[in-house]
């Protein structure tokens, strides 16, 4: 269940190029590629003569050519060229989804494209920021990807899956904090005074420290997280954060099916920028911990799958969870049975208002 | 096949002395949503099916509007709709789309309708509006009582909407239109196919990008008037006569011949017949010939072209 009227990443920005790549995404399958401008495209993965998937095809120049009798259609999704006429069939063309590049990520928009706002798109300047450092990966999930949100919305399950890394007592014992304004459910953790966890302990002296943990939710399926430790007493509860080190970590999921996603991540930080020992430090110290994630998200999903009918029983640790499952029911609700419809429209008109303001 | 949708008249207002708007709801549930430049199949009591372009956009009142040209002689559907009344029952397929309205460019769009044609653009062009991007339209007609719309559309596109009437002795220079539209523009046009091949040789002749002529055609009207004229097809020993108001495709399938066809107007070529002889001028209504093809008069779209005063021989797959 995933919302269509929304921005997904298709791709890291180097990801997509001078070919095609076939990307499953909420259900619909596309072909992308760059054009020779270095303007990335999405079209329909399906010719409109015979439906074979383009993506098996050609690149010519900004075109894409089937596989099978050569239609080409530009980057509009247009006809550009037929076999055996003269003249191109005026209603030949594929669905050419709106798709904007940002963040290093390239976004594009499943649902009705009169909706697809840029200012919809996730703020995640931090990952292309002369002020911050850093890298992220794909890791794929066979699962819903409303259980990865549900795993990032709780960080107690550090404790448990990520002990050898980023898990330790504290995190599943000390109290935290949900709460949720009109762009986001937030969930913030302060553990003070505590051992630091074994990454931790690796970036800073081992002593103890205060560690934070604040989670921002945006619907359908951004979660940024901004974590960090400093020494205890030097002032990072009360916003003195200069003796210690932070680190921002993006996680957006983007629907395949569903019951699989690709999972976009990236760990990023704000000191000893120029360290490339440390991106790569922290890229594959997050591909390990993710991978632990995959793992129980896996198992969790063929659970569900063989016990049908069988509900979850939230408890107190899944406020945040379920604050941002509420968050997309809310889309899903409001694109019910009307695609392009009234209520799409209705936000067409407000964003029109915002922009006058 | 989808299923039909079991539909009501709301109410029909007469927009000039020979269109007909009609508004209707559905019996059963709510209407679905539908985009810019999609359009709708009625089904007639008699088994016919007539294509009819929604008006305006999607609103979500469970309301469909279109507007009906009765052209005469009338090919049974026209006539049919123009005697709905209020409380009639009128079956029809979910809303597609051949006409789509692309929004992933930002090129300026442009719209030319000649006449009933104006009916798949309004939608396009209320949502342009919306969304800001400042349309101009072009809009001919016999006179502008005759042309539908137009005072709303005058209310929406102010002096971006440039009106050429017969009546008036105004007329489109659609030579001048194309050459001044800006290099990035898009022109969608649905009008009489007279309209549609002008402008099409004018786009090539300029060499503009020929993906950015976007338009539908309306299977009615073309150079001459119908009139009903005879066909022998030498391979089935057959004779018949086309009257007035079928084409060549129904006429033979109304003797039990089962030509090829697909879109059933004038786009496809699959009900393409071969022309063996020829008294006569065909009347090519379609845009899938080129024009030296239409010109070389070896083949015409028997869902479409007709022969005016004459007879053809034809043969076909």
């Amino acid at each position: 269940m995933f919302p269509l009227n929304a921005w997904y990443i298709a791709g890291w920005d180097h990801q997509i190029g001078r070919h095609l790549l076939q990307r499953q995404i909420c259900n619909k399958r596309m072909v992308l590629y760059r054009k020779q401008d270095g303007s990335a495209v999405a079209l329909d993965d399906a010719c409109w003569h015979r439906l074979v998937p383009l993506s098996a095809g050609k690149l010519n120049g900004d075109n894409v050519a089937c596989p099978y009798h050569g239609l080409e259609f530009n980057g509009a999704g247009r006809c550009v060229h037929m076999p055996s006429q003269e003249t191109l069939n005026p209603s030949a063309c594929v669905h050419s989804y709106p798709v904007i590049e940002r963040h290093r990520f390239v976004w594009v928009w499943p649902g009705d494209p009169q909706l697809a706002d840029a200012a919809r798109i996730p703020n995640l300047y931090q990952n292309d920021h002369p002020d911050w450092a850093g890298d992220g990966g794909t890791t794929h999930l066979e699962c819903d990807y409303r259980l990865l949100i549900d795993n990032l919305m709780d960080l107690t399950h550090e404790t448990f899956v990520h002990a050898s890394s980023i898990g330790n007592a504290a995190v599943a014992e000390a109290p935290f904090r949900v709460s949720q304004d009109d762009e986001k459910v937030i969930v913030t953790r302060w553990m003070l005074d505590i051992d630091p966890p074994p990454f931790f302990r690796k970036q800073l002296a081992d002593v103890k420290v205060d560690r934070w943990q604040i989670i921002n939710f945006r619907a359908p399926s951004a979660v940024t997280i901004d974590v960090g430790v400093a020494p205890t007493g030097t002032g990072a509860p009360e916003g003195d954060r200069s003796k210690g080190v932070t680190g921002f970590v993006v996680h957006v999921a983007t629907p395949e099916t569903e019951t699989s996603c690709n999972y976009y991540w990236a760990f990023l930080r704000n000191y000893e920028l120029r360290s490339q020992r440390l991106t790569t430090d922290w890229r594959e110290s997050a591909r390990t911990i993710f991978g632990e994630d995959k793992h129980i998200l896996e198992l969790q999903q063929r659970a569900i799958l063989e016990n049908p009918g069988r509900e979850f029983y939230p408890l107190n640790i899944d406020g945040g969870a379920l604050l941002a499952r509420r968050r997309i029911d809310e889309m899903l609700k409001s694109e019910q049975g009307l695609v392009k419809s009234k209520s799409a429209t209705e936000s067409v008109v407000h964003l029109h208002r915002e922009a006058v303001q | 096949m989808k299923s039909l949708i079991r539909t009501q008249v709301s109410s029909t207002k007469l927009l000039g002395p020979d269109v007909c708007q009609i508004e209707f709801s559905a019996a059963d549930s709510a209407l679905p949503a539908y985009g810019p430049g999609d359009h709708i199949q009625v089904h007639l009591p008699d088994g016919l099916v007539r294509s009819y372009s929604l008006v305006g956009r999607w609103r979500n009142d469970n309301i469909y509007k279109i507007a009906v040209r009765r052209t005469t002689p009338s090919r049974g559907g026209s006539a049919f709709m123009h005697s709905l009344k209020p409380g009639d029952t009128l079956f029809i397929s979910p809303p597609t789309n051949n006409f789509a309205l692309s929004l992933s460019t930002n090129a300026p769009r442009f719209f030319l309708a000649g006449g009933i044609g104006i009916t798949p653009l309004i939608s396009m062009i209320e949502i342009l509006e919306e969304l800001d991007h400042q349309p101009n339209l072009y809009y001919a007609g016999r006179s502008e009582k005759s042309m539908p719309f137009v005072n709303e559309l005058h209310a929406l596109l102010d002096s971006r909407l440039h009106i050429a009437a017969d009546d008036k002795g105004t007329r489109l220079d659609l030579k001048g239109i194309v050459s001044n539209l800006p290099v990035s523009a898009e022109l969608y046009m649905c009008g009489p196919v007279g309209m549609l091949n002008a402008v099409k040789a004018i786009w090539t002749e300029l060499g503009r990008d020929p993906t950015a002529l976007r338009f539908e055609t309306f299977a009615v009207g073309g150079e001459f008037p119908n009139a009903s004229f005879s066909v022998t097809v030498p391979r089935l020993d057959l004779t018949l006569e086309v009257s007035d108001n079928e084409t060549l495709l129904e006429a033979l399938e109304r003797v039990g011949v089962e030509p090829l066809y697909n879109c059933r107007k004038g786009e496809c070529g699959l009900c393409a017949v071969e022309v063996i002889s020829l008294e006569g001028t065909i009347d090519h209504r379609d845009v899938f010939y080129s024009a030296e093809q239409r010109e070389a008069n070896a083949a015409f779209c028997s869902c479409v072209s007709r022969v005016a005063g004459g007879k053809v021989s034809i043969d076909f797959p």
